[in-house]
């Protein structure tokens, strides 16, 4: 067993298998060895624990080409029940996940971003996500307009 | 007295145009401070909190899953082309990101040229090529052509230009146009895919054009490959006939010529000949990937099916996934498929069986002879309900026995798609869920793994027609609370 201690110092005992899923701890766990000394981390352990056992993605499955099928952004349906939280733990998340090294689980957080942004005019993404227009009102304001006005008017 | 009165209107007109003033300066003020306010407040958001590499993986995927798709003809309906030009719109959303947008040339390389109109190609349709092509660097290039007519558009000479880096190509061509010669004298150094499963079928094979490819690896057709066909590096082949083939032979003679081949799919409408043709029946070693999708077949004159004529025919040894689907008039049987897995002697890990009319006696009965599987599919959504295998037979031959050998013991996870009301029977359902769960690191769950019997980790059960009640899955949410992967929804939503 090993115990993780959050940022508000609340202890949570699991199981080095289900950790293990996050890189970081994996190799934390190597450096460290064999100790009671708790690991401080935010807590993932939900969804470690039930995806524990699925074989680990590769270090360069981003980029393999083996691989011949098409990049997606679908998501299993238990990962979309899980991901299913307001914006601000959704980004949580994606952070949580770049930080702990948990391929998979950042490969969800970015997935559902994008489902988010997909479909989407640049003034419904700023809205969504709450980004402020700061194109200069000159030059590149300008530029862009030219660009879309191509395809705003088709 | 009028004197007075006089001074007094003009005194409040003064007063009025400096409130006037006032107001105004007040007004700008304001909205000063409700910019201010909105800077401020996207400073909080928690867009701003992801790093460069992060956003950059985000816009990647967006871009990878939505074409941009570039278009000559106008849209009568006056929807905006924002949207399909996904590279544009990110990188009209703020200076950040579109100084990552123009950074990263592979957001700009998923390109769909869609050429229908008889009256000429616009101005602004080449510049917009012009202007992807130019961001996009040297990236290699994942492009989509459509064509209606083949003179001399300058968007196709823009793009041969870059024939170098097209990565993957889809065609789509109403004849054999002029544009298609000139793709006969190109070398197409980087080439991995090529989807012409929608080219004319009354002429030659799209194939021919792509003689000097020399990474394609996957292909897409829907005609017999010619015989320079650069059969040897293929290892993802995906033919899609309706017309059919003239023999089983051709198929055999194709597979031959294969022999780096690992995913096979294979759609057929008709065949020639006898489906049991001695001459054509072989062994592949490589394919580990195998999809069926089935039509009522005619060999000849005896009625048939695409997978009788794969699984009487061939035999591959190291397949591990196997999906059957289709719309078949008549009920489905396994019998050929049975015996298929007999003589190949394969491990089956995911089966899938789509829209397809099997009795659950049929599917138990394959089931029995794939003991390996680990992931299993089925979907009913296309045929009667007295004729869906998801019965509450199959789900008592699921369940987990403590005494006999269990059906599919390795079992990791189970996906059901459903659209009948009926004969679904909840109960029998979460009786044989339960019966296959037991919780790691549990004495159970060793005892289970002793005896061969392996924990599922994930359910999935969707009807399209029916609701689900919450209380009566309420045990299943349990077991998600302690680790298992569940999702049970209906047409109220998803309710586990």
């Amino acid at each position: 067993m090993v115990t993780l201690v959050t940022s508000d110092n609340e202890k949570f005992n699991a199981e080095k298998e289900v950790v293990e899923r996050s890189v970081l701890i994996k190799n934390m766990l190597e450096d460290v060895g064999e100790s009671d000394q708790p690991i401080p981390l935010p807590m993932f352990l939900e969804y470690c624990e039930h995806h524990r056992g699925e074989p680990l993605p590769a270090p360069d499955a981003d980029t393999s080409q083996d691989d011949t099928r098409k990049r997606t952004t679908d998501i299993s349906e238990w990962d979309q029940k899980f991901i299913t939280v307001d914006q601000e733990m959704l980004f949580e998340i994606i952070l949580a996940a770049n930080y702990l090294d948990i391929k998979s689980l950042l490969d969800v957080g970015c997935k559902t971003v994008a489902n988010m942004i997909k479909g989407k005019t640049p003034e419904e993404i700023r809205k969504l996500f709450n980004i402020v227009n700061d194109f200069t009102p000159r030059r590149r304001c300008a530029q862009i307009k030219k660009e879309n006005e191509w395809a705003e008017d088709r | 007295m009028l004197a007075l009165a006089d001074k007094d209107i003009e005194d409040y007109d003064l007063e009025i145009a400096r409130l006037h003033g006032q107001i105004m300066i007040m007004k700008g003020e304001k909205q000063q401070h409700q910019t201010g306010r909105a800077k401020l407040c996207s400073l909080l958001s928690p867009m701003r909190k992801l790093p460069n590499e992060i956003l950059f993986r985000i816009l990647q995927l967006v871009c990878d899953s939505v074409e941009n798709r570039l278009y000559d003809f106008n849209d009568e309906e006056g929807m905006h082309a924002i949207p399909y030009l996904p590279a544009m719109a990110v990188s009209s959303v703020c200076t950040r990101w579109r100084e990552l947008a123009l950074s990263s040339p592979s957001l700009w390389a998923n390109l769909a040229v869609v050429l229908l109109s008889l009256y000429g190609e616009p101005d602004e349709l080449s510049s917009m090529v012009a202007l992807y092509l130019e961001r996009s660097g040297e990236w290699p290039l994942k492009l989509s052509l459509s064509l209606e007519r083949g003179d001399e558009l300058p968007s196709l000479d823009l793009l041969l230009q870059h024939a170098h880096r097209w990565e993957t190509f889809t065609y789509q061509a109403q004849d054999r146009l002029p544009f298609s010669n000139k793709l006969s004298q190109l070398h197409f150094p980087s080439l991995l895919e090529l989807d012409i499963s929608r080219f004319p079928r009354q002429e030659g094979s799209a194939l021919d054009f792509f003689e000097h490819a020399p990474r394609l690896c996957t292909l897409a057709s829907t005609k017999v490959p010619p015989p320079n066909a650069p059969f040897n590096q293929l290892k993802s082949l995906q033919f899609s006939m309706r017309m059919g083939l003239s023999s089983p032979t051709e198929l055999a003679n194709i597979l031959n010529n294969c022999p780096s081949l690992k995913y096979l799919s294979i759609e057929l409408k008709r065949v020639n000949q006898e489906v049991r043709d001695p001459t054509a029946q072989g062994t592949w070693h490589n394919i580990t990937s195998l999809a069926i999708v089935e039509w009522s077949v005619e060999y000849g004159s005896l009625p048939g099916s695409c997978s009788e004529l794969v699984f009487s025919s061939f035999c591959f040894p190291s397949l591990n996934e196997l999906v059957v689907e289709g719309s078949a008039e008549r009920t489905y049987t396994t019998d050929t498929l049975i015996s298929f897995m007999t003589t190949s002697s394969c491990i089956i890990t995911t089966f899938t069986l789509c829209n397809l009319p099997v009795s659950d006696v049929d599917l138990i009965a394959a089931l029995r002879v794939m003991p390996s599987i680990l992931h299993l599919e089925i979907n009913d959504c296309h045929y009667p309900p007295q004729q869906s295998p998801i019965s509450p037979h199959l789900m008592s031959s699921l369940r987990h026995q403590s005494t006999s050998v269990a059906l599919v013991p390795q079992l990791h996870s189970l996906r059901l798609i459903s659209k009948h009301k009926e004969p679904f029977d909840d109960a029998t359902f979460i009786s044989m869920v339960e019966s296959r769960w037991f919780k790691p690191g549990s004495d159970l769950s060793a005892a289970m793994f002793s005896m061969g019997k392996a924990c599922i980790r994930s359910i999935v059960l969707t009807f399209s027609w029916r609701e689900v009640d919450a209380e009566v899955y309420q045990s299943l949410r349990n077991l998600d609370a302690e680790g298992l992967r569940v999702v049970v929804a209906g047409t109220n939503g998803v309710q586990v």
